[in-house]
């Protein structure tokens, strides 16, 4: 196992890799949504943050790393085509109404919360679902995750609380149905 | 914005993520007392939570993983450390046996060390430990803060928060300084019934060490948030309900 002698906090890269591939691999399938492209991602951003990491100032590892994710994630969704990466205030709204009223028979069909729950993120947009996703799944700080999504912290809180709220009313308006 | 009804709403929702410090939080707590709007706000970030806590991390296929290690592997070995070492030459070769050396035993160390990227497991040990050690529980026992706070100094390089919680029903029985994640911990120690609650803090800025804001491990309940720069995560095998009573005292306070 390659050491790193400067400093025994900073681990060598590979453990570096190991030990946020996880956080890694749940923001990628996250952003693009595809179990295939997430892999592409995750490989094609573990390769990159390699080449970066003699500039790694040896800090903060995971937020280093995912902003790194993000960055590959969502040129692969531009190139792609299926997601623009911000959405206007507008598409945001129809676009959880249409999760939410996919229909009765639909919900009760899938009589599976965690699915459901699933889509409802899902149909959030990108730079809504990514705050949310860096915030209770990955726990992050806001200042971490403003690193990662390149935004003023302002910017993060905003959208953290739209997104909260979106969610809330999607899960409301499944219940009421 | 037009979806931010109250001035107030980002602040309640920066204090629900553990992101205001405790004099910011105590006066909100007065605000949202008085205001219609920042309950609701409290109760949909609840339940925004409620929802959200359920959804677990998508598993890395073993594929992805395996193939990433690969790729890694096949890189020059000295691209994966953060500092190259220079070439040796002979005059310095003597010191590349010494490092080699000096390695060996970091790595002996490192290899009987348990590591975890979440330092919940560490925390539970250490709150274990010190039940088990009944001398090891407490090192300054009061139940006055202006006794236990002064008493930190110079054993930690940080001003640890002390609270009387009295009034609330949890009498502090005093503090000692623990070891967590391989940094000094400042414990407070909390009796709460025939119940105990472990508070550990250390400075954020020790970074990196990754504990989740909510969780139990081995029938403990570990509950963490920020507050004032320091982290603070209280455990205890108090209810899961009412350690998030004491949690919500000790932040009103």
């Amino acid at each position: 196992m390659p050491m790193t002698m400067s400093s025994p906090l900073v681990p060598d890269f590979q453990e570096l890799a190991a030990t946020h591939l996880e956080s890694a691999y749940n923001l990628a399938r996250w952003l693009v949504r595809d179990p295939a492209l997430a892999d592409d991602v995750v490989q094609d951003a573990m390769l990159r943050a390699l080449r970066y990491y003699h500039g790694f100032r040896g800090e903060n590892a995971r937020a280093w790393l995912l902003q790194i994710v993000r960055n590959v994630a969502l040129t692969r969704l531009k190139r792609t085509g299926s997601e623009s990466p911000a959405t206007e205030d507008a598409a945001t709204t129809s676009q959880v109404a249409e999760v939410a009223h996919d229909g009765p028979e639909m919900a009760l069909m899938r009589q599976d919360d965690q699915r459901l729950l699933h889509e409802l993120l899902a149909g959030l947009p990108v730079d809504l679902r990514e705050c949310l996703i860096l915030r209770e799944i990955e726990e992050l700080s806001y200042k971490e995750i403003a690193r990662i999504v390149d935004a003023p912290i302002g910017t993060v809180m905003s959208r953290l609380w739209r997104g909260r709220k979106l969610l809330v009313q999607a899960a409301r308006a499944l219940e009421a149905v | 914005m037009s979806d931010i009804e109250c001035e107030q709403t980002l602040l309640v929702q920066a204090d629900f993520d553990g992101e205001l410090d405790a004099g910011r939080a105590a006066e909100l707590v007065t605000h949202v007392a008085q205001c219609e709007h920042c309950r609701g706000v409290s109760d949909q970030l609840a339940r925004s939570r409620a929802l959200l806590r359920g959804v677990p991390r998508y598993p890395v296929p073993r594929a992805l993983r395996e193939s990433v290690d690969r790729a890694i592997r096949a890189q020059p070995r000295a691209e994966t450390q953060r500092k190259e070492s220079p070439a040796p030459s002979r005059r310095t070769a003597w010191l590349g046996w010494a490092t080699a050396l000096a390695a060996s035993v970091v790595l002996a160390i490192m290899v009987v060390t348990p590591r975890s990227p979440d330092l919940s497991a560490q925390l539970v040990a250490s709150h274990v430990r010190s039940l088990q050690l009944e001398s090891h529980l407490i090192d300054v026992p009061s139940s006055d803060h202006h006794t236990v706070r002064p008493w930190f100094a110079g054993k930690v390089d940080f001003a640890p928060i002390v609270k009387e919680l009295g009034t609330d029903g949890y009498e502090l029985k005093g503090g000692r300084v623990d070891i967590v994640g391989g940094r000094p911990a400042a414990v407070l120690v909390y009796q709460a019934g025939r119940h105990l609650v472990a508070v550990y803090m250390w400075p954020e800025r020790a970074g990196a060490l990754d504990i989740s804001r909510s969780q139990q491990r081995d029938g403990f309940n570990v509950r963490r948030w920020n507050e004032g720069g320091l982290v603070v995560a209280c455990i205890s095998d108090l209810a899961a309900d009412e350690l998030d009573r004491f949690e919500q005292r000790w932040r009103a306070r």
